[in-house]
């Protein structure tokens, strides 16, 4: 098994392909780190407009830090990478049946079973070496660039601050969490690959579910929000901002706390379901496909 | 000799289209059994089932004793196979192919061994050579290592000479009769190229619109010991004159333009042949008719 996988990757990390997502995620945050670096006065001025006057005296420099920067970047970017992950699971299995390879890989001595779980797990260390890029270049990029001080997030009604001691771990469990709906995204598509033996089809019909469903994520109206929002995985997609919301006692932060722990395992745990129903379908089908690419 | 593959009632159907009808058929282990059909025919549906890539709607398949559908694993370990076309990772080098098909079937080999089985079929020089440089009849040869790599008892060929030149054509003959003779494999092959199936094949099995319509030994199917033979002259109707004055005017079977077809015992030719020298016939060519490809032509055309 372990072997399989090892091809799995090699095959995946061999084609150009694979570094678009690397590149691209590259050039946007270096974009924004550069806009911020010369232009992050006026950002921050209106981000920081109708906070009150407890804030006017605070330097720029010392709101703008690499954490803050890295908060802007996974706001803006989280929500796209699942593109970029279904670039490679959409193409696990109709990329194989459209180059003609499938034939061949479903006739060695391997079960199909067994050809599915690797191919999904090379699809998951993708996309777990995406991630790290990610935050490599968005957090720690932007440490050295920017430096570090305590992090303010901006909220509808309220405004929490953490000291910069407080922040790192948030960050950590953020990307964990952003690995759980990344999964789950690579989980759609990989569906999808196998209903196909052309690699656009699935790659495309994901991209659009994403796009609809974000659509609907974020719509401001009340009747989609209980009857629609709660069923869409990309809704629990954000669930990784949870761990900087914060706790506040007459308006000072409780340092190391989370303001609604129970929403993020909710959603978290929605996201898996997710994921293992949209394996269970892709194995069921599988099995029992007859290969005629 | 034991069956390496027994196949019983085997069908196939997609909705309402019946692809491979009731097909029953045993290979001999050792022999090269050739597969033949017209587009369409239900070659390709059988061979998948074979591979267990499609599921059969009826039927048993058994190979090497085993039946495929609950010893799938043990078996396939067993076969090496081009299907259809050999289509492989472009991406990739023929080296960086060969490994991995090896790895996938259990098999690790060393650099020195890759080559040496890339050698075999020409292809040592272009080891490193990322295969969307490769031409068709490269494609095809790398397509053959990449089957025969875990060095299999069972090997299923699925038009293994398309895009060969005729070098590459009599160098799969020769690795054919090669793997069969003296290494004792067992070649399931299927071509169009009659005339090489015919040179390579031992045993036949003809199907058309999903149906077995011929099986057996190919000498006994082709009957070599009646040689049909067509002979080109200046005009016909002259040499069958000729001819009815003769002991062969039986043997004649038709007489058009430039053209007489005779049917004889396969002995009798070379007396024939002194005989229309020494009558001074002009004749311009003698081909012997009864090829395998006008016995596939006779059963399979309307």
């Amino acid at each position: 098994m372990i072997q399989l996988l090892k091809i799995e990757i090699f095959k995946i990390f061999k084609r150009p392909r694979t570094y678009i997502a690397f590149a691209v995620i590259a050039l946007i945050i270096i974009l924004i780190q550069i806009a911020l670096k010369f232009g992050g006065t006026e950002y921050v001025g209106l981000m920081m407009s109708g906070m009150g006057d407890s804030f006017e005296e605070i330097p720029t420099t010392v709101i703008l830090n690499g954490y803050l920067v890295c908060f802007i970047i996974l706001n803006l970017l989280l929500i796209h990478v699942p593109i970029l992950v279904a670039l490679v699971s959409g193409d696990a299995i109709a990329g194989e049946a459209n180059m003609g390879t499938l034939r061949l890989l479903v006739s060695k001595p391997v079960s199909r079973i067994q050809l599915l779980i690797v191919k999904f797990a090379a699809s998951v260390f993708y996309t777990m070496i995406l991630l790290i890029w990610m935050a490599l270049l968005a957090l720690f990029l932007s440490i050295l660039l920017f430096g570090v001080n305590w992090l303010g997030v901006a909220r509808e009604l309220q405004f929490n601050v953490m000291e910069s001691d407080d922040v790192l771990w948030r960050y950590a469990w953020a990307f964990c969490f952003a690995a759980i709906g990344l999964i789950c995204v690579a989980a759609l598509s990989f569906m999808l690959s196998v209903f196909s033996d052309n690699s656009i089809g699935p790659i495309v019909t994901t991209v659009c579910i994403i796009i609809v469903f974000t659509i609907l994520t974020q719509l401001q109206i009340p009747f989609y929000d209980e009857t629609i929002k709660p069923y869409l995985f990309t809704t629990h997609m954000l669930g990784w901002k949870g761990f900087f919301y914060v706790k506040a006692v007459d308006g000072v932060t409780e340092k190391g706390s989370i303001e609604n722990l129970s929403a993020i395992l909710k959603s978290a745990a929605i996201l898996i379901g997710y994921t293992i129903g949209f394996l269970g379908i892709a194995f069921w089908y599988f099995k029992k496909k007859n290969i005629l690419s | 000799m034991s069956s390496i593959i027994d196949v019983r009632g085997l069908t196939k159907t997609f909705n309402e289209i019946t692809a491979v009808d009731d097909l029953t058929f045993t290979v001999q282990e050792k022999s090269v059994y050739g597969f033949l059909g017209q587009n369409g025919a239900g070659k390709s549906t059988t061979i998948r089932m074979l591979l267990s890539l499609i599921r059969p709607t009826k039927g048993q398949i058994k190979i090497f004793g085993l039946d495929l559908s609950i010893h799938r694993k043990e078996i396939l370990q067993r076969i090496g196979a081009i299907i259809e076309k050999p289509d492989l990772y472009k991406y990739l080098t023929a080296i960086e192919n060969l490994n991995l098909f090896a790895a996938m079937s259990g098999i690790k080999l060393t650099r020195k061994q890759l080559v040496d089985k890339l050698e075999r079929v020409g292809l040592g020089e272009r080891a490193d050579s990322k295969i969307k440089t490769y031409s068709q009849g490269m494609k095809q040869r790398l397509g053959i290592a990449v089957a025969l790599v875990h060095d299999p008892d069972l090997i299923i060929l699925d038009e293994p000479m398309n895009g060969l030149d005729p070098q590459g054509i009599a160098d799969v003959r020769q690795l054919i009769n090669h793997l069969s003779k003296d290494q004792g494999k067992t070649v399931f092959i299927s071509s169009h190229l009659l005339t090489e199936m015919e040179q390579v094949a031992d045993s036949l099995l003809i199907i058309h619109k999903g149906k077995k319509i011929a099986d057996g030994n190919i000498h006994e199917l082709l009957n070599p010991d009646q040689a049909r033979i067509e002979l080109e002259t200046k005009s016909a109707k002259e040499l069958e004159h000729v001819l009815k004055q003769t002991s062969w005017a039986n043997k004649i079977i038709s007489a058009n333009g430039q053209r007489v077809i005779m049917e004889m015992r396969r002995e009798d030719v070379p007396v024939f042949i002194r005989q229309m020298a020494d009558m001074k016939q002009d004749i311009y060519s003698i081909n012997r008719k009864n090829s395998l490809e006008d016995y596939f032509l006779s059963l399979t055309s309307n």
